[in-house]
């Protein structure tokens, strides 16, 4: 009986060590597929054949430019007056320590998602990406339903980090960092204070209107203008990185002071953690999709050109996946 | 003379490209509120016709854009174009549809006979989530006379962005309590028909994701799938072992 009870207990022994050594096996592939990027099926894109996973050394900072004056507000209502203006992506690469800035043009034509009452999503609408912060209350909901937009648009691409601006926020932010240095390539009018010229140092109300006005400057395009936004966003990039060299309460004073002109879902702890991270990354690129400008019935559109997208999403977010 | 003509040629040149630079500018879009009533007639400003029993000739049939005005939530408080009585009957019905307590079946049990019979038995409006509310008021004491009579109603299409496959239920607002519209065609280009008997609050409704009592599902990791396996496992061995040694201790 005792050796009956023995050769049992041992047979069940050997088949849970069995089962105990398959599972951290397969443990470890789950793991080891996460590192190499090939654990998220759902985001590995296949294209004439060749497979690619989503890198996992690359960590991404949206950036968004209300067209509204003054504090954030809630709206009190489903729905908000902010129209997305300028949206921008920090890219930032760990294997080669830089960083690079994917702007989105605000006329981009795609699906986003909509909010009803109590919050709830309402199915999907198609439209300019700058009325996806028109969904919500025009506070952190609306924030995040334009990262939500944006990353469906670009593949389902993970973004950590969404924080919107209003444009009084541009002004004190630029003063904040000393003042932004930029080319002008383009005539504006008189009342801006602009003119025209290489290394042009903008005040905060010059930097506002550099990156906001279109009408009756230059082409008077809105891609034009994400030019001026490029231009913009190198020139602040550099000012910042100078003041957080020369100032260590920088981020906490600034986000104090402006906290009632901004709304993210960045702790300010993850945010001197972001920063304190990046802070030394070098400038790499600023990117934007191809496409067309068009006129829509009453109001312009621009047109993403597909496979120029998936090329640009591949080189910037996905690696060749190992066969 | 001839200098003085080559001059003002060259100004009015170089003046021309300036002014249709500048009439070149389109604007970019910008969000209106309301939602836009698309007109059956956009240059006259016409959004329709009148249907039914109008009583007298001199009642208003066609309804022009002047006659009505959309009000959305957000400007319900500060709106000066819609009577105070509506305002506040709008805010109160979005206080309503608001909240999260709110179980929309019970608002209307013809909306539930509505929602089973398009979406299928089984189904009331507690599958449907609130994706618009407005109010709409008629400015124009004619067109208000011409709507009075019991069964006429007035067609209106209202773009509210709405995909080409949804199923869309919508409902007014009267007398403190909600009625669903029968007749609620959606157009396949992102906006709805209805056909309308009253106006004040309306409420645009859309099939959910999920109803309010069902509960929340989400994928499952494998990872940790395999680690609680591993430590069961574990565990489990242990046990064998400790009571094969209990039962080899009692044995002697």
């Amino acid at each position: 009986m005792l050796n009956r009870r023995n050769v049992i207990s041992g047979v069940v022994i050997l088949l849970l060590l069995a089962l105990m050594v398959f599972s951290i096996a397969k443990l470890l592939e789950s793991r080891k597929a996460v590192e190499d990027g090939n654990g998220d099926d759902s985001r590995t894109l296949e294209i004439d054949g060749v497979k690619y996973s989503p890198r996992q050394d690359v960590n991404v900072f949206m950036l968004v430019g209300i067209d509204r004056e003054g504090k954030h507000e809630d709206s009190n209502s489903y729905r908000n007056s902010g129209e997305a203006d300028m949206i921008s992506l920090l890219i930032f690469d760990e294997s080669d320590k830089t960083y690079s800035i994917l702007c989105l043009n605000r006329d981009t034509m795609l699906e986003m998602p909509t909010i009803g009452l109590g919050g709830k999503y309402a199915g999907k609408a198609y439209g300019q990406l700058a009325l996806s912060h028109t969904y919500g209350s025009g506070l952190i909901d609306s924030c995040q339903n334009v990262k939500k937009t944006v990353s469906s648009f670009l593949y389902n691409l993970e973004i950590e980090y969404c924080l919107s601006l209003t444009m009084d926020a541009v002004a004190k932010l630029n003063d904040a960092v000393g003042g932004v240095t930029v080319n002008v390539t383009d005539d504006f009018p008189a009342e801006t204070g602009i003119l025209k010229g290489e290394g042009v140092k903008l005040s905060g109300e010059q930097a506002l209107n550099f990156v906001r006005t279109r009408k009756d400057v230059g082409d008077q395009l809105n891609v034009s203008r994400m030019k001026r936004h490029e231009e913009y966003m190198k020139g602040f990039m550099s000012a910042l990185n100078t003041k957080l060299n020369s100032d260590e309460d920088f981020i906490v004073s600034t986000y104090r002071d402006l906290s009632d002109y901004v709304v993210t879902d960045c702790t300010l702890d993850s945010l001197q953690k972001f920063v304190s991270r990046y802070s030394d990354y070098q400038f790499k690129e600023i990117v934007s999709p191809v496409g067309e400008n068009t006129v829509g019935e009453k109001y312009m559109e621009f047109k993403v050109d597909p496979k120029e997208l998936e090329k640009l999403v591949i080189r910037l977010f996905y690696n060749k996946q190992e066969s | 003379m001839k200098k003085i003509l080559s001059f003002l040629m060259v100004l009015v040149i170089a003046v021309i490209p300036m002014t249709v630079f500048a009439s070149n500018f389109v604007p970019s879009i910008s969000y209106k509120g309301a939602p836009e009533i698309v007109l059956a007639d956009p240059a006259t400003g016409l959004v329709g016709e009148v249907e039914g029993n109008v009583g007298t000739a001199e009642h208003d049939r066609k309804v022009y854009t002047n006659c009505l005005v959309v009000t959305p939530v957000s400007e319900a408080s500060t709106s000066t174009e819609i009577p105070t009585t509506a305002a506040q009957t709008l805010l109160t019905v979005y206080g309503q549809l608001n909240n999260q307590e709110t179980r929309l079946s019970e608002l209307s049990d013809e909306l539930n006979l509505l929602v089973a019979s398009k979406l299928g038995n089984g189904k009331d409006a507690d599958d449907l989530i609130v994706k618009d509310l407005f109010d709409v008021s008629v400015l124009c004491d004619n067109l208000a006379a011409s709507l009075a009579p019991a069964g006429t109603t007035l067609d209106i299409t209202f773009d509210i962005s709405v995909a080409a496959d949804e199923e869309v239920f919508i409902m007014t607002y009267k007398n403190g309590s909600w009625a669903p519209i029968e007749n609620v065609v959606n157009n396949g280009d992102g906006t709805v028909t209805g056909t309308f008997e009253n106006f004040c609050p309306v409420a645009i409704f859309v099939e959910g994701e999920g109803r309010p009592d069902s509960p929340e599902t989400g994928v499952l990791d494998l990872s940790y799938v395999w680690a609680i396996v591993a430590a069961v496992s574990a565990i489990l061995i242990v046990c064998v072992l400790v009571i094969n040694k209990r039962a080899v201790k009692k044995s002697k």
